[in-house]
């Protein structure tokens, strides 16, 4: 009888040390940075101080719940290597590309491919596609004098983060797609709306710019609710937003999203009789098949980034021939593109002075929209501006682009979007 | 009610087509302010719009046409002021929640959308009134559906606990990789079903197979083999911990890090049942649960296996020396043990989806099931998962939902101040 008891004493033992690895499960990220202070001291060290090749490495998602992100800007970025080593390279050399995993916040991945990128001498980094994921790098990659170059990242913490002048985004910030989203909810007549969003950079950033523009347009913000991605179910976010009973439904969010709508279908919250809107970091062609036919009829959703023309798809689609998104492709291609334009401006491809250019070969000068062009150009001594298929990109002080497009798209019946847009909205980020 | 369905239905209707129409153009003309009047489904014509800058200098006036539309260009980007003149109003109608102004912002190259969301005047409808007046219901609606979702989470926990706490009770291990146990068996039904191609219905029956199987094999070669040995308890534990990671990334690996839904009842629409809305999966996926535990319930209680392993939780030792075969008790327990955390992860993946993590998420809310409902209980594991499952839905009434796992886990620490043993758990001597 008396064995129960040293038992129960291993078993809450047990509890404690469970509650205790799901704790470093999800804090683990934050250790990382810590390894790069001694670097941080000197403002341009070791990286490879012009070794004459140019490497560029991908921290992209390939798990995690981003993953649907991944395949269009591993796209982008061949095509745009491709192009360039076929117009004959950078400072005369072939560019090197080097793919890793940036992984989910969930996990310590893009810590670990950071280390294996840097070890590999890459000398930009394009990535990672979270806000989240390039906040917990931003700090090893910079210190260690490589320019971070992120096709996807929305948060705007990014824009005043200290650093260095080495991180770099062809994404706008979220200040622009919050506000039209807004106003795209508010122009459905939607006067009560209901916001689920994500714990976390993106999401709480994308919440709050979201927010602001639905109440100056008139609508009002019955329920804003933040959730645990990780949390075991939503009935009780899903609960709460019911008995709000908005009119428009704003789900920002990545993969969990599905489960967030099934559990809106499940209490009745559906299509027919509220609106729903989705951001780029859950708009897909794949994770609503399931769905019963037109479940999603109706559903819009807002994408930074202007239209890929149908050319550039298909030039895709050559790389890899199972896309069916686009997100964010065109800003991978834009960003290698830019790197190795300043790289080659710079006549060095050590990140300091390639940072140091970018800026310059974005704006100000003779317009070209390809890399052979550009180059061209710039052997010729000429200032150039690349204009790229995501838009003229020109960067602001912060390394954020000025201007930036925002698509809207719709869902169909068939629970899939049509990758034309309804409309596409131009703006200046600073308004 | 239906009514005010409809007419809000029709009204989006009217204005999805006035926007398509009105869009094209009028993005191209520069900064504006522009807005859409409707009432009960129809356009409201002639409505006087004023605008005037922040400083209260005039803008421009415009009176809402035929279609209930009014635009009024603006010559700089900036805050503007929006009224609308109540006395042009048709006579029954009101702007909702009475406030007549708007001060939206207007940005560079873009029309801002302006929204006064027209209501009905007269008495019974008052604007603001009605959702106040129904604010207690809604409330208690809350209440009611939150209980629902307690039960039907705490379920799916309770399933879950009942073999750990049976293998717990009869070997003494902690078994940290429990949770993949119930991530098996939502992913052999996936497997089943969209792979194979079966039924979801047979699919889960194979899987509770093979998690019952799965159960066997592992205490035939690999906890057998150990207990055999002599290995202690806590090294014990801290294997289950290894196996629990092996088994992890083995999934992901195999199945990938998608959320996938199951091919069948994904996106099942709700049904109403009193004030509840939930889809008919979640009734018949309860009902099922129920049944199970029930019966494993009274199978411990009244059948000689039963009792066996009651006996052997007691003192292995003695019920060895009074004839009862341990190690073959032992073994039917891991298969039962098995095969119920198998049934749990199939309600599991039916209710939400399949995800490599979805049994790590719940093993800490498992462990609190068990600890809380009482060891060597045939119900405690019930009644702890049911607790735990309650708390942690209906908690959300007061904390935000981020938080909701905290209320499950803080009634766990009161009620092992006061009650050591658990709910159900017998009070023991210790020393």
């Amino acid at each position: 009888m008396t064995r129960i008891a040293p038992l129960g004493r291993v078993l809450a033992v047990a509890t404690v040390a469970s509650l205790a690895l799901t704790a470093c499960g999800g804090g683990e990220e934050t250790a990382a940075p810590a390894t790069s202070a001694p670097a941080a001291s000197s403002s341009a060290p070791a990286a490879a101080k012009g070794d004459g090749v140019l490497t560029i490495g991908t921290l992209l998602p390939q798990t995690g719940s981003l993953a649907i992100l991944g395949p269009p800007e591993f796209a982008g970025v061949d095509l745009a290597v491709e192009e360039i080593n076929a117009a004959g390279g950078v400072l005369g050399k072939p560019v090197v590309k080097n793919h890793t995993d940036s992984g989910d916040t969930s996990t310590n991945i893009a810590s670990q491919s950071v280390d294996k990128l840097l070890a590999q001498n890459a000398d930009a980094i394009v990535g990672a596609a979270s806000s989240g994921v390039s906040l917990s790098v931003i700090d090893k990659i910079t210190g260690a004098g490589v320019v971070h170059f992120s096709p996807a990242n929305t948060s705007d913490e990014l824009t005043t983060y200290a650093d260095k002048g080495l991180y770099f985004r062809t994404a706008p910030p979220d200040v622009l797609q919050g506000r039209v989203l807004g106003d795209l909810v508010v122009a459905d007549g939607n006067d009560t709306v209901g916001i689920l969003a994500l714990q976390d950079a993106y999401g709480t950033g994308l919440a709050d710019n979201t927010e602001k523009a639905v109440v100056s347009g008139g609508g009002e913000v019955v329920e804003k609710i933040i959730y645990d991605p990780k949390a075991t179910d939503f009935s009780a976010d899903v609960a709460k937003l019911k008995a709000a009973n908005p009119k428009g439904i704003v789900l920002i969010g990545f993969a969990e999203t599905v489960k967030v709508m099934q559990e809106l279908i499940k209490q009745g919250l559906t299509t027919d009789k509220h609106k729903w809107y989705l951001v780029d970091g859950n708009l897909s062609n794949e994770n609503f098949l399931e769905f019963p036919k037109g479940t999603m009829d109706g559903v819009k959703a807002t994408l930074p980034g202007a239209a890929a023309p149908d050319a550039f798809q298909a030039k895709l689609k050559a790389i890899n021939a199972d896309l069916t998104d686009f997100s964010y492709s065109a800003e991978s291609y834009d960003a290698t593109n830019l790197i190795a334009l300043a790289a080659e401006a710079a006549k060095s491809d050590a990140g300091v002075d390639i940072a140091a250019k970018l800026g310059e070969v974005s704006k100000g000068g003779e317009k070209c929209t390809d890399f052979k062009t550009c180059a061209d150009l710039l052997k010729a001594g000429k200032d150039i501006d690349y204009d790229g298929v995501s838009g003229p990109v020109e960067f602001n002080d912060a390394g954020d682009p000025a201007v930036a497009t925002i698509g809207i798209y719709q869902y169909g019946p068939d629970n899939t979007y049509d990758t034309k847009a309804l409309e596409y909205r131009t703006g200046n980020i600073a308004g | 009610m239906r009514r005010a369905v409809i007419a809000f239905t029709a009204f989006l209707g009217g204005l999805i087509i006035l926007l398509s129409a009105g869009a094209a153009n009028a993005w191209a003309e520069g900064e504006g302010l522009r807005g859409t009047l409707t009432f009960q489904g129809q356009p409201v014509n002639g409505v006087k719009i004023t605008v005037t800058t922040e400083s209260g200098a005039p803008v421009g006036e415009a009176t809402s046409d035929a279609k209930g539309a009014w635009e009024v260009p603006v010559p700089a980007t900036g805050k503007y002021t929006v009224k609308l003149d109540a006395s042009t109003l048709p006579p029954n109608a009101a702007v909702r929640g009475g406030n007549l102004t708007r001060t939206p912002s207007v940005f560079e190259g873009n029309v801002s959308t302006v929204l006064f969301a027209l209501v009905a005047a007269d008495g019974a409808a008052q604007p603001g009134e009605e959702p106040e007046a129904s604010a207690e219901s809604r409330w208690w609606t809350r209440v009611a559906q939150l209980t629902f979702e307690g039960f039907n989470l705490g379920l799916i926990i309770a399933l879950a606990a009942m073999g750990l706490s049976l293998i717990f009770g009869t070997t003494g291990l902690t078994n940290f990789a429990h949770g993949e146990l119930v991530t098996l068996g939502a992913v052999f039904t996936f497997f089943f079903s969209s792979v194979v191609g079966l039924p979801v219905i047979l699919a889960g029956v194979v899987a509770v197979v093979m998690g019952g199987a799965f159960g066997y094999l592992q205490d035939r070669y690999f906890w057998g083999v150990l207990r055999g040995r002599g290995t202690g308890l806590i090294g014990m534990m801290i294997i289950s911990i290894g196996v629990a990671l092996f088994l992890r990334y083995a999934i992901l690996f195999f199945f990938g890090p998608q959320s996938l839904p199951y091919n069948e009842y994904a996106g099942q629409p709700g049904i109403d049942v009193g004030p509840i809305t939930a889809a008919p999966k979640n009734f018949i996926a309860m009902g099922i649960e129920l049944t199970v535990l029930i019966v494993a319930g009274l199978a411990l209680l009244k059948t000689r296996t039963g009792k066996a392993a009651r006996a052997v939780a007691d003192n292995p030792a003695l019920a060895a020396s009074s004839g009862i075969n341990v190690d073959r008790v032992i073994r039917i327990i891991w298969t039962a043990g098995g095969a119920v955390a198998a049934l749990a992860g199939v309600m599991l993946g039916l209710s939400q989806n399949v995800q490599y993590q979805m049994g790590q998420d719940m093993l800490l809310l498992i462990f609190a099931g068990v600890t809380l409902g009482g060891l060597g209980t045939a119900f405690g594991a019930l009644v702890g998962a049911l607790v735990v499952g309650l708390f942690i839905q209906l908690s959300t009434l007061w904390v935000p939902p981020e938080l909701k796992s905290l209320g499950a886990l803080a009634v766990l620490i009161i009620v092992l101040l006061l009650r050591p043993q658990g709910i159900l758990g017998r009070r023991e001597r210790i020393g």
